[in-house]
């Protein structure tokens, strides 16, 4: 199952020599308080090294040429880059030492930048900038090439979450031809989509959306769907992931609402229903488990709208205030003609719609939520979907005024600002409030008059205290991720703040998580609209499928090595040991006895050091982070030798 | 403390006022106004928007400093024409003040 | 409480009597033309109509000027549209009032566009009865029931005379022909401002004047579009001319508009236009009246585009 790849095709560098440092201006961000030129000059005097030069930009094409040109011409066949941080361009460089024809591993990298220029000035940022590329050095002198982990990939795939994302993964990975299991809590697909009626800015039906999508996933030979089912069991990692999926009857009285719409809509399993979603299969009659292996994982675990206290915005106080969820709802009920909009038999003249509810509350400014938490960033959806609704019920029902109260207006994305510039010509008239000062939702005194009066501290008439009378108050509720620390906690998925699943890098790796193998897609990510959530659906498949079809996967080779000339089976290095299964004693031969030994499966190794800090003989090392590179290092910060001469 | 009067900006659209809603508040046609005072036209047309009719009758005079000059109509991001409602709102208090009620 | 109808009652009542905002007879400030030479109406004529902007400016500077002295008395804040109303005066003798050398500037800014028209072969004709003021003060200041009254007499009365064709001398009465003429009462006629029409062959080149800096009017650079006009003129008899930042359709006001309601605003605007014009260190020209007559207040060297036109033609011819 683990194997080591067969040696990259690359001579074995002269031990200890031939080191070539690149040093980086950064256009200005290092040069402007490293004097780079120097860093260089000294450099050349470090032991090792052949060849110091600089260039503006070291991850240009023309930078990384320079690398390349020597490592061609054998002048140079250890490297060292002193740039910006490793976490940016480390792989870069490496790469160049690749397309060199060189062993990634004979690098080194010095961060001049983030622990240099961008807090040190004077001849100080000179001084710790030469002794980092020294170290650097040094230990670029005692690396040996060392070969990546490939590990074979299990060819299936797991989707958690069957509402729009896990759906979108689903069936674009299964049309890549990969096999996929779809995990669903509740009985039904859809997910909150199936919770709307319009999508906006389009105007495209949920039902059309997700009727199109859950009905081809259904169809598709290479999908199964388990609904009702949980992940229960994991272990493994990236291409060897083992999960135990249980099925089980829900309780949950969210559900008993949804069958009971369901049997009232006369709709058999597999077609959609409103506000339901689809029911592909029955209801578990008692609990199954399913073991599954998957070499990748994908969560589209979703979101669920902010539900405000009792008594926000006088929400629960009174009947006339509703969620946009709700609205929604009670919407899909209303006739559908008329010059007011009627509810429940009430004749609508104005509504008040109030934006940024549960989203972008401020410390010290918002009560926290029952959870203790407050939601500070912007939902993003909200804004779009309550001002489409006012504008689908202005141009169905003219006389229905709408008030609409907000903080800010994010109508952000393609087609969305149309949907503003729509309200404003569909008369629905704005009022800007600050935060801290939210609108106050109260009984109207005017007793013949609507039954709330809501009022603003109006910033567009001037911080002017305004009241305005209406029928109906709707919140827009923004988006909170689900609760799924049980998955978080199993799987060791780096959270956000904000409770919502952290991606890798933000822009360079958005749908990847720390956790190799576990690919996000959706609004367990962050708020998005549902076409946002297709988009990173598909960006997810398609890296999962990238791995999948690729039959196995490299890992850095950064892993403990042990070394049994040295080793005396005393177990210290296994106490120590974080990670489970990576470390074991195991029985050999050694000079023809049996004896217990350390054995490392790398593909579990942390590359933590903690083994290597116990082991009393120093048999156990990190590969390309051995204590003898270590010592190098400190050597070479520690002297004064390459120093020049003042 | 007003109480917001939808039905006002109706009223107007008899003395041409019919470009307000348009209006969203952005404040550059009182940035670009010579007069230089006090949020003047948005101001009126805030007024207009959210039925303030009193706070405009009791500011009436403010309306004829207006010098026509057309800057805010012509950089107006929102086509509300805030100079002609002005123009227009002069109409109406003329109007209202010929018929008696008292501005 | 103000009450905006005193002065546009006073105003209106001046229209209807005579058909002018001034409460005097047309006849008694409209003499410009009988130094104009002739003009017989040919078929296909243009009407010249100058709205009787310019040939009042000089009464008002007049009133004005007379009424600067009870700016401190109680009676100050109608007495600043009194200015409007050189009737109000009649009893000081308007015409000792007005200096002749003001009213001869400004009759001769329209007996020059007479004479450059003629030059250029326009064909027009000028008829005293024909010339009205267009109402657009009425307009201006909300009493919209006296401009319909006016601007529909005036229209009628032109289509009487079957006038389609007008040639107009300033922006205000520009804009309410062509603008609001149309939208209001109905009628549309041809109307063209005097400058459009011009062709006057380069002679003489300039003769060798200083360039001039140009103040478009706001009717003419932002509601009408029409700074390019002048240009063109300027351009064909070898002026040079030197823009401001604010101009053509950002042009920016002189506060003349503001005059009647606050002299301390109106001054204001027009300080900062002033400065604007200033630094471009040549002697100004504009084409309105209004605009002519404020920026003299401000000390500029100001002159009227007809007045620099008709002087270009002379010596060069
Ligand atoms: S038209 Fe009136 S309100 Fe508009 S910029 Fe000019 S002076 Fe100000
Ligand atoms: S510029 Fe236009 S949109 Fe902006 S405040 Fe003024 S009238 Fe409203």
């Amino acid at each position: 199952m683990v194997k080591k790849k067969k040696s990259l095709a690359s001579p074995e560098p002269t031990p200890g020599g031939k080191v070539g440092v690149y040093v980086c201006h950064c256009g200005g961000n290092i040069s402007d308080a490293v004097d780079v030129e120097q860093v260089c000059a000294q450099a050349r005097r470090v032991p090792g090294v052949v060849v110091a030069r600089d260039n503006m930009f070291m991850c240009s094409d023309p930078g990384q040429e320079m690398i390349i040109e020597d490592l061609k011409s054998g002048l140079v066949e250890r490297v060292v880059v002193a740039s910006c941080s490793p976490s940016l361009h480390e792989t870069t460089f490496r790469n160049a030492l690749v397309r060199a024809g060189g062993n990634p591993y004979v690098y080194e990298h010095a961060n001049l930048r983030e622990q240099v220029s961008w807090v040190h000035h004077g001849p100080e940022a000179t001084a710790k900038a030469t002794r980092l590329v020294a170290a650097a050095a040094a230990k670029a002198a005692q690396l040996k090439p060392l070969d990546p982990i490939r590990v074979e990939v299990r060819p299936r795939a797991l989707v958690i979450g069957g509402g729009m994302a896990g759906l979108k993964a689903a069936l674009e990975l299964a049309e890549r031809g990969q096999a996929v299991v779809l995990v669903e809590k509740s009985p039904f697909l859809g997910g909150q989509v199936a919770q709307l009626q319009e999508l906006a800015p389009g105007g495209e039906t949920a039902a059309a959306v997700i009727g199109e999508l859950a009905g081809a996933v259904l169809q598709h030979p290479a999908i199964t769907v388990y609904t009702c089912a949980q992940v229960e069991g994991f272990e493994g990692y990236i291409g060897n992931f083992k999960l135990k999926i249980t099925r089980t009857s829900p309780e949950s009285a969210e559900y008993s609402e949804k069958l009971e719409r369901l049997s009232q809509s006369g709709c058999g399993p597999g077609e959609y229903v409103p506000f339901v979603g689809l029911m592909p299969a029955a209801i578990p009659e008692s609990r199954e488990e399913i073991d599954l292996e998957a070499g990748v994982i994908i969560l589209a675990t979703g979101m669920r709208p902010y539900q405000p206290r009792q008594g926000e915005y006088g929400y629960k106080d009174f009947p006339e205030v509703v969620t946009l969820p709700e609205f929604i709802r009670a919407l899909a009920a209303a006739p559908a003609a008329g010059d007011t909009l009627v509810l429940h038999g009430r004749h609508i003249r104005g509504a008040a719609l109030i934006h940024c509810v549960g989203s972008r509350q401020i410390p010290g400014i918002h009560e926290e939520n029952p959870g203790g938490y407050l939601n500070e960033y912007c939902s993003r959806t909200c804004c779009a979907a309550i001002l489409h609704a006012a504008n689908l019920i202005k141009e169905r029902h003219p006389q229905t005024k709408f008030f609409d109260f907000y903080r800010d207006i994010r109508t952000y994305g393609r087609g969305q600002e149309e949907l503003y510039t729509r309200a404003a010509a569909n008369q629905v008239l704005f009022f800007r409030f600050e935060a801290g000062e939210e609108p106050q939702i109260l009984q109207n005194p005017d007793a013949k008059g609507s039954p709330l009066l809501v009022r603003v501290k109006d910033v567009l008439t001037f911080g002017e205290e305004l009241e305005v009378p209406v029928d109906l108050v709707v919140l827009a509720v923004g988006q909170e991720p689900n609760n799924i620390s049980d998955l978080v906690e199993k799987m060791k998925i780096p959270v956000g703040a904000d409770r919502f699943l952290q991606e890798v890098h933000p822009k360079l790796r958005p749908v990847e998580l720390s956790v190799a193998g576990i690919l996000l897609a959706g609004t367990c990510q962050a708020p998005f609209g549902v076409g946002e959530a297709c988009a990173a659906a598909g960006a997810a498949a398609v890296k999962a499928a990238a791995i999948l079809s690729r039959g196995y996967v490299e890992l850095d080779p950064f892993v403990a090595e042990v070394d049994l000339s040295k080793c005396t089976g005393t177990g210290a290095c296994v106490e120590a040991c974080l990670a489970d299964g990576a470390l074991a004693m195991v029985e050999m031969e050694v000079g023809g006895q049996k004896v217990q030994r350390a054995r490392v499966n790398p593909v579990m190794c942390l590359g933590c050091g903690a083994c290597v800090a116990v082991c009393p003989e120093n048999a156990i090392n990190i590969q390309g982070w051995t204590l003898k590179q270590f010592e190098s290092m400190v050597d070479m910060i520690v002297s004064d030798e390459y120093l020049e001469q003042a | 403390m007003a109480l917001v009067n939808p039905d006002f900006a109706a009223e107007l659209q008899a003395y041409g006022v019919d470009t307000a809603l348009e209006c969203f508040n952005c404040g550059t046609c009182a940035a670009i106004c010579p007069l230089n005072y006090e949020h003047f036209p948005r101001k009126m047309i805030r007024y207009i928007q959210v039925g303030a009719k009193q706070q405009i009758l009791q500011q009436a005079q403010d309306l004829w400093r207006c010098l026509h000059c057309g800057l805010c109509t012509r950089t107006c991001p929102r086509q509300a024409n805030p100079g002609e409602l002005i123009l227009g709102l002069r109409r109406y208090v003329v109007a209202q003040s010929r018929r008696g009620e008292h501005v | 409480m103000f009450k905006p109808t005193d002065i546009i009652d006073l105003l209106a009542a001046n229209v209807r009597q005579t058909r002018n905002p001034f409460g005097v007879p047309a006849s008694r400030f409209n003499t410009w033309w009988r130094d104009a030479g002739g003009s017989t109406r040919r078929p296909g004529d243009a009407l010249l109509f100058t709205g009787l902007m310019y040939q009042a400016i000089p009464f008002i500077e007049a009133t004005t000027r007379y009424l600067e002295r009870l700016e401190d008395s109680p009676w100050a804040e109608h007495l600043r549209w009194g200015r409007l109303v050189p009737a109000s005066l009649r009893g000081l003798g308007l015409d000792y009032l007005t200096a002749a050398a003001e009213k001869k500037k400004f009759n001769g800014i329209l007996q020059t566009i007479c004479r450059v028209l003629k030059k250029s072969q326009v064909g027009f004709f000028y008829h005293p009865e024909m010339d009205f003021y267009s109402g657009i003060l009425l307009y201006d200041l909300g009493d919209q029931e006296g401009f319909l009254r006016h601007a529909r007499f005036v229209a009628r009365t032109l289509k009487l005379h079957g006038v389609q064709k007008i040639i107009t001398v300033d922006p205000h009465t520009t804009y309410a022909l062509k603008e609001l003429y149309p939208k209001y009462t109905g009628e549309s006629f041809e109307v063209t401002p005097y400058f459009t029409l011009l062709h006057l062959a380069k002679e003489g080149g300039g003769n060798g004047q200083p360039p001039v800096v140009l103040h478009d009017p706001c009717f003419y650079g932002r509601y009408l579009k029409l700074a390019e006009g002048p240009r063109q003129v300027l351009r064909s008899l070898g002026l040079e001319y030197v823009e401001v930042r604010n101009c053509g359709e950002f042009t920016s006001c002189c506060g003349g508009p503001a005059e009647s309601v606050s002299p301390a605003l109106s001054r204001e605007i027009l300080e900062r236009r002033a400065a604007e014009l200033q630094a471009a260190a040549a002697p100004v020209v504009t084409f309105c009246p209004i605009c002519l007559a404020n920026l003299l207040k401000a000390g500029l060297p100001v002159e009227d585009l007809a007045s620099l036109v008709g002087r270009t033609v002379n010596n060069g011819g």
